[in-house]
């Protein structure tokens, strides 16, 4: 399965890239740092699932998640944030995003359930 | 010093006074003279009283204003013209060349007159409508009137100056003969509509100067311009009615004649009525002031008595270069365009208040004057009120900034936190849970990673103690005062000399100020000069502790430019702990940013 990784955070798209790299089944297909610049990308690289931090500069993950999944063919969207729950926007669940899921717990076996629960096979 | 009420004149002065004097008494006389030895039949008691006032007065009139040293222009104006107001009378005589030039007189007299009467009672010509009816006047004299005098065999008659009529002598300074046909067809009809435009024109300005005058005003200029008006109306309907209604213009030129020792005893009863009223105000000012000394706000009473409702007080508030507050306390700008006059009231020369009033009261110089040094020990009393509700104020504002500038300092602490420690951790948080799950699988590649993991937490160590420092440097709060500037300095991108000498350890709050305002001061040399070849940083204590950051920058005019937050910061740090801060630099000049701080000694820290 295809994955963009969209964070204004090199530190977490690096050890995104990694993790998925390291996953079978999977394969990093792009990365961005804002929420612009995945918009622009989605088109070229068609992803399967689409890693979306919720804090960002400029377009935030709960509005760049709403307009993707506006589209009529669009991929699945997981926010990811080292937030508290608490400390998240309101509107995460309302979005559109299939699932919220905190960075500190991303890893192969996380990745593969967020899949099997939301992608494809749960759709 | 003293200061006499009115300054004696200087003695150039007084002697061109004296002339005026002596050539007023000889111009009366002659004016007498020449009406009873005219050679006209008849009796000419009267009308040699009337030519003989219409000199002395107004030259009297004008010469005791005139030494009075109030409304000084304009009493030398009344001289001017009582002394020019005996040419008209040689039209009396029967001598043709003493007759002609009485009669040319009569046509110089218009101009000066008009100006007179529109410069009432400042003496000067203030606005253009002023300055174009005189004009006007000036142009139809110099250009239709004077070279008729060459041309014409006799002067209009009948006229408001002369009683001869018909028996009037021919104009002794003909060179023409005959008279060309186009002075009594198109240059007559023409100077007289013009003369009697500038004359109806002086009517609407003078009325409207009365409508606008204040009550107090009014006292003073009401006759003058009543009589003024009078005057320029009679010109305005005289000269056009005359050749219709002659017996008209034999009231008429009485009403002319006596007009201008009118319009002068007018002016004379206008000072003393003035007087009195200014009088009875300051000692009503005087009444008030006791009576309720410190309630309220001095303005209104003042207000009242000036008879200004537009009237604002500003204060003088003497810290720095000094500048004007309002009785709150904020900051204002005295007013410097036509529209409001300014009227300072000083105690011994020191700078109390300024009266910001109408300009109408400009004329009323000495009487508002006279009305501030009356209020002087009120105004004085609401000034340093004024001046403690600035330091008030002062103080809310420098607490707001610091205030803001410490939520800004938390904001950006945040920011650096999230965006940079906690942002790493969490990546090699799932970096270390990656490595776990693959090292069975390939040891060697995950102690590889392990490796890079550790030099990930290498750097991420000193992004912490680099945040830790920007927000309390260690080395401050371990060692003091002297190491911590002394490595500001070394580490500073222009080259800088520090001096330390006598320092020990002192409150938190007065380490971080000097020691933030070095840095930034620093920072400002490398922000705005960069050019600069040496920074001097110096910190004593020589009983109080003195810090100094002086370069050979480029400088800059402290007065017109702002050099953002960073002075306001620094000037708000060590204010917050009882020091001051002051900038001197200008332009080619360098920089020089000090500041002198009392705090108490703490006791040496151990050196750990």
């Amino acid at each position: 399965m295809t994955v963009l990784t969209v964070d204004d955070q090199a530190a977490f798209r690096g050890a995104a890239r990694a993790v998925i790299e390291a996953t079978p089944g999977f394969r990093p297909v792009g990365e961005a740092a804002s929420g612009e610049e995945a918009l622009r990308l989605l088109d070229d690289v068609a992803p399967g699932l689409v890693l979306l931090d919720v804090r960002m500069p400029g377009l935030d993950g709960v509005e760049t998640a709403r307009r993707i999944v506006a589209c009529d063919v669009h991929p699945v969207v997981v926010l990811v944030t080292a937030e508290d729950a608490d400390a998240l926007p309101p509107d995460v669940s309302r979005c559109g995003a299939a699932a919220v899921a905190r960075k500190q717990d991303f890893g192969r076996r996380l990745l593969t359930e967020l899949w099997a629960e939301h992608g494809d096979a749960g759709r | 010093m003293i200061t006499a009420a009115s300054p004696p004149a200087p003695s150039s002065e007084r002697l061109l006074m004296l002339g005026a004097a002596a050539l007023g008494l000889v111009l009366t006389g002659l004016a007498v003279a020449a009406v009873v030895w005219s050679g006209q039949p008849g009796d000419h008691t009267v009308i040699a009283l009337a030519s003989g006032l219409a000199v002395a007065i107004p030259v009297a009139v004008g010469l005791a204003v005139w030494r009075a040293g109030e409304y000084v222009r304009f009493g030398k104006l009344l001289v001017a013209w009582g002394l020019v107001d005996f040419v008209p009378v040689l039209s009396y005589s029967s001598d043709p060349t003493a007759y002609s030039l009485g009669r040319i007189g009569v046509w110089l007299v218009q101009p000066i007159s008009i100006a007179a009467m529109l410069a009432f009672p400042s003496g000067r010509l203030r606005s253009r409508a002023d300055r174009g009816i005189v004009l006007l006047m000036v142009a139809t004299v110099t250009f239709l009137y004077l070279p008729t005098a060459l041309l014409v065999d006799r002067f209009p008659e009948p006229s408001l100056w002369t009683t001869c009529s018909e028996s009037c002598p021919d104009n002794a300074f003909q060179v023409v003969d005959p008279e060309p046909a186009f002075v009594e067809t198109w240059i007559r009809p023409l100077r007289e509509g013009l003369t009697a435009l500038a004359h109806f024109l002086v009517v609407i300005v003078l009325a409207r100067r009365l409508r606008a005058s204040s009550e107090l005003a009014r006292r003073l200029v009401a006759p003058v311009l009543v009589v003024a008006i009078a005057r320029s109306a009679v010109m305005a309907v005289g000269l056009p009615i005359r050749d219709v209604a002659p017996d008209a213009t034999y009231v008429l030129s009485w009403i002319f004649v006596l007009s201008l020792p009118a319009i002068a005893l007018a002016f004379a009863v206008g000072i003393v009525r003035s007087r009195l009223v200014a009088g009875d105000a300051l000692a009503g000012l005087a009444r008030r002031l006791r009576r309720e000394p410190g309630t309220g706000d001095v303005r209104d009473v003042l207000a009242e008595t000036l008879d200004d409702p537009t009237l604002e007080v500003a204060y003088w508030l003497p810290d720095g270069p000094g500048r004007w507050i309002d009785a709150a306390g904020t900051h204002v700008r005295l007013p410097t365009d036509e529209s409001r006059s300014v009227t300072e009231v000083r105690e011994d020369g020191r700078r109390v208040a300024a009266l910001v009033h109408d300009p109408a009261l400009r004329e009323q110089g000495s009487f508002v004057e006279a009305a501030g040094a009356f209020a002087l020990s009120a105004l004085e009393n609401q000034r340093l009120r004024a001046q403690v509700d600035a330091s008030l104020e002062e103080l809310r504002e420098s607490r707001t900034r610091i205030q803001a500038a410490a939520d800004g300092e938390r904001r950006r602490i945040e920011r650096d936190l999230h965006d940079g420690a906690q942002q790493r951790l969490v990546a090699l948080r799932v970096r270390l849970e990656l490595a776990a799950e693959t090292v069975r699988d390939d040891p060697d590649a995950s102690a590889r990673v392990l490796r890079q993991l550790g030099q990930e937490t290498e750097e991420l160590l000193d992004d912490v103690r680099s945040l830790a420092q920007g927000i309390y440097p260690s080395l401050l709060a371990d060692r003091g005062l002297e190491d911590a500037v002394r490595e500001i300095a070394r580490r500073s991108s222009v080259p800088t000399r520090a001096t330390t000498r006598g320092l020990g350890r002192y409150s938190p709050e007065v380490e971080t100020a000097v020691y933030f305002s070095c840095l930034e001061a620093l920072q400002n040399v490398a922000k705005h000069a960069p050019e600069a070849l040496s920074v001097w940083l110096t910190v004593v204590d020589d009983g109080a502790l003195r810090f100094e950051i002086a370069d050979d920058g480029p400088g800059f005019d402290p007065d017109q430019t702002s050099r953002g937050s960073g002075l306001t910061n620094m000037r708000d740090r060590v204010g917050a702990v009882g020091g001051e801060l002051t900038v001197a630099s200008s332009p080619g000049a360098g920089t020089r940013i000090s500041g002198v701080l009392h705090p108490a000694r703490e006791a040496a820290a151990s050196p750990g």
